[in-house]
């Protein structure tokens, strides 16, 4: 956009027709548009907020069938709440839930601790409605479990946080809701120690569905993991992820929240902070590489978030990668780059959404 | 053969030894078509590749050429992904079949396109691991195959489909570049690893794989229930599912298909009375696994089983799967040819679309049997004929698209693992409308510019979309004899 007009825009569609015209008239008139849901995650880069919240609704739900179809601007809980009333389970936790929309939560696509041992977002999303920036309605994917007719764009929607198109209506896979779901932790302890009770319990024929490492005061840390399934395989867990013991409620979920807000870098900010991720076994030494202070989450599939220092060199290093909350690191290869650019480019060609998002978890 | 393609066939052999490059019709003979027999087309040439050096070389060579250039692993697809396009060369990648890494400490194994399905899983047995994904041709097709299809099989309601398990790729890009999709560690950016799963050979051609390995499940248990009808398998299905237990495989077969198999090598032990079985497996860990084995055969009992059948001992359970795992080539027993349809509804329609696709084949006078994912509604109605008789050929023809129109009506999917490949480019439409395919169009276009890559597969092509829908039958081919195409 060569010339930012000042958008004639109103925000605050409620129908994804509505979404569509808007985005068009941005499109022709050479505007910048940010999507947004309820704000939680603000984009990057200059435009006239257009909000998605008012696409509210559940459109479809079918608990046999283990799917549901919402509407973007459907408020997480209000999701959650729903799925959970039939027995069923979302198996994403992502970071300031609470404050979501569905739409926003997988645009974002950063995954929570339980991408460790259940799911990761883009493996939920099935299918979606969308209107791209120039204003076309299209679908892809489709709303059944199992489906490879056509691209599988559905995966570029997740993590693209607004960039390529607006989703409008997303259709996800559930599953059967665990009889039981424990959050066990460890005392403190000292943090290399810490990395090695999670490196002890990623292995088989444990199975747990979160993992991590959570960094406390004095410079120690502790090992949480959450256990789910039926009475006896939880009773059966909890026995062999010693020195972990059962977090009670109202505790358990207090511990939730404080891991989950030091799994996510935006959470971190300001100061230096970065997200990424390494291979499982050389966490030791991506511990090794922070400083003492260090406020850190390191989850058991090498997946890791530090605030107050800037890893990138270290990550890369050890064969892993790593961003900042700005996005910026070590300039993607050359043909990927270009692949990724030219997707930028056919969905949005007059560069109305916000630029090229490079922080995918 | 024209100028240019014996110019393009002269560098070809020049570039590779001679036993590398088949060009004769009868080596070509066998690459005419995959798993799908209804549509043939011989390849111009089938370079044999050992590399990703080689596949650069030969696609940068199509390139100069202006040729198209096909992937191909075993054959074993099922929808013509494979399936030469008209003067197109095939890239054969069954001898890039190397294990190059097994990281059983991160859970992941680097591989060759052309290793095959059932052999990686074997190779990493002895850590205590497995490849998830497990298609009924897994002794025969490669993870390479399977990463360009998404391939699924019966225990993806489970552990998800060939996406699930793929960190990274390594890939030719259609212009010849080698690009890194993901890896052991995720990704930067946009998805694209996540895009070129399942795009059928349409965006490039895979050459290096980062999988997922799975740890075994300390226990696993396999139980066979026969049901007097196929309403009473599938209402157990349901319940199953119901009842929050998550089985590793819920698969059912009717009662042709149970005949077909007993009367094959693939002989299972499968009641011949029965009017469907339905194969259940759990996996997992132990505990908990005597309360949910109690669960599931409570539920078919209640459904009216016949019988019930647990398998005690791993032979037991080999039996049980070799008859699933065999259906398809024991139907060569009915007729010469076979039509493995893959359509996918909401588990709940099950019922009334087996009913529906009964029908059909009652009305084309076809014989039409039933295997099929029941967990994640994916049916595979098998039509046998004999492809020799041309009016049956439309039957069949005519028979699967009816069945696949009506999955769609139902709220379903033309294909739930097979892809679209050339089989089903007149169905897609069924799902997708014209702006759909120009979004999906646009998307090949970044990857795929010039449009050698695997041409004629996935997307009806452009103008084919636009007219033929609005073009009454036998227009086109009556105007393009009078212009003298």
């Amino acid at each position: 956009v060569s010339t930012v007009a000042q958008p004639r825009l109103v925000p605050g569609a409620t129908d994804p027709i509505q979404v569509a015209r808007l985005l068009r008239d941005a499109h022709n008139g050479r505007c910048k548009v940010k999507l947004l849901g309820h704000g939680t995650t603000v984009g990057d880069g200059a435009g006239t907020p257009l909000s998605l919240a008012g696409l509210g609704r559940i459109t479809r739900f079918q608990p046999d069938d283990l799917t549901i179809s919402v509407q973007a601007g459907c408020p997480f809980p209000q999701l959650r709440a729903e799925v959970e009333r039939h027995g069923l389970w979302l198996p994403f936790d992502p970071p300031d839930a609470g404050q979501r929309t569905v739409g926003g939560a997988f645009a974002d696509g950063v995954a929570g601790a339980l991408a460790f041992g259940a799911q990761h977002p883009r493996d939920l999303l099935l299918g979606l409605s969308g209107a791209l920036a120039d204003g076309t309605l299209f679908k892809t994917g489709s709303r059944v479990v199992k489906n490879v007719a056509g691209y599988d764009l559905p995966k570029l929607f997740v993590g693209s946080r607004g960039t390529l198109f607006a989703a409008t209506e997303l259709h996800l896979r559930l599953y059967p809701a665990p009889r039981v779901r424990v959050l066990i932790a460890s005392e403190p302890l000292a943090r290399e120690d810490a990395v090695r009770v999670l490196l002890a319990l990623r292995r088989p024929p444990l199975r747990l569905a979160a993992l991590t490492v959570l960094s406390v005061e004095g410079g120690k840390a502790r090992v949480l993991a959450e256990v789910l399934g039926d009475a006896a395989v939880v009773a059966w867990l909890e026995a062999r992820c010693a020195p972990l013991r059962r977090v009670e409620e109202p505790a358990a979920e207090e511990l939730r929240a404080v891991r989950d807000r030091q799994s996510f870098l935006r959470s971190c900010t300001p100061g230096p902070a970065c997200s990424g991720a390494v291979l499982p076994t050389r966490l030791p030494a991506l511990l090794a590489a922070m400083p003492a202070g260090a406020e850190f989450a390191l989850h058991g599939d090498g997946r890791f978030t530090v605030l107050g220092a800037e890893l990138l060199d270290a990550a890369e290093s050890l064969g892993g990668r790593a961003t900042t909350a700005a996005g910026r690191r070590t300039a993607l290869p050359a043909p990927v780059a270009a692949l990724a650019a030219a997707i930028k480019q056919t969905f949005d060609p007059h560069g109305c959404l916000p630029g090229l998002w490079t922080n995918h978890q | 053969m024209l100028g240019p393609a014996m110019s393009f066939l002269s560098e070809l052999r020049a570039a590779f030894p001679r036993e590398r490059v088949l060009t004769e019709p009868a080596q070509l003979l066998v690459y005419e078509c995959d798993g799908y027999t209804l549509h043939k087309e011989r390849p111009l040439a089938v370079v044999l590749a050992e590399s990703t050096a080689d596949v650069v070389r030969t696609v940068e060579l199509c390139n100069r050429h202006g040729v198209p250039f096909v992937p191909r692993g075993a054959g074993t697809c099922l929808s013509g992904g494979p399936t030469p396009s008209p003067g197109a060369i095939l890239i054969e990648l069954a001898r890039m079949n190397r294990i190059l890494e097994v990281d059983p400490e991160n859970g992941f194994a680097v591989v060759e396109p052309g290793v095959i399905n059932l052999d990686l899983t074997r190779a990493v047995a002895r850590h205590g691991l497995h490849y998830a994904p497990d298609p009924s041709s897994q002794a025969a097709c490669t993870i390479g195959g399977n990463v360009a299809e998404n391939s699924g099989g019966p225990h993806c309601f489970k552990y998800g489909m060939t996406t699930n398990h793929i960190l990274g790729v390594e890939v030719v890009l259609p212009d010849g570049q080698v690009a890194q999709l993901g890896g052991p560690c995720g990704s930067d950016g946009y998805d694209l690893r996540g895009v070129f799963i399942g795009s059928e050979g349409t965006f490039g051609i895979a050459t290096r794989i980062w999988v997922r390995l799975m740890p075994d499940p300390q226990e696993v248990r396999t139980f066979l229930a026969a049901f007097r009808s196929m309403e009473a398998a599938c209402r157990s299905v349901s319940r199953i599912v119901a009842s929050g237990l998550l089985p590793a495989a819920l698969e059912i077969l009717d009662d042709l298909t149970i005949k077909a198999v007993e009367a094959s090598i693939y002989a299972a032990g499968y009641p011949q009375d029965a009017a469907a079985v339905l194969l259940v497996e759990l996996d997992g860990l132990s505990a908990g696994m005597d309360d949910a084995r109690d669960r599931i055969l409570a539920i078919c009992g209640e459904e009216g089983a016949i019988s019930l059948e647990e398998a005690r001992d791993p032979a037991a359970r080999l039996r049980l799967w070799k008859g699933r795992k065999g259906a398809f080539g024991a139907m060569g027993r009915l007729n010469p040819d076979l039509y493995v349809l893959d359509g996918v509804v909401p588990r709940g329609e099950l019922p009334a679309t087996l009913a529906k696709v009964k029908e059909i084949a009652r009305r084309y006078e076809l014989t039409l049997s039933n295997v099929f994912h029941a967990g994640d509604g994916n049916l595979h109605p098998n039509i046998s004929y004999d492809g020799r008789d041309p009016i049956v050929r439309a039957r069949v023809l005519a028979a699967g698209s009816e069945i696949l129109a009506h999955c769609v009506a139902v709220g379903g999917s033309i294909t739930g693992e097979h892809g679209i490949g050339v089989e089903k480019l007149d169905h897609v439409t069924f799902m997708f409308t014209r702006d759909d395919l120009e979004v999906m169009e646009r998307v090949r276009r970044v990857w795929n510019p010039r449009g050698l890559c695997n041409p004629g597969k996935v997307l009806p092509e452009r103008s084919a979309c636009r007219e033929v829908a609005a073009t009454p039958a036998g227009t086109f081919k009556a105007l393009s004899g009078g212009l003298g195409l």
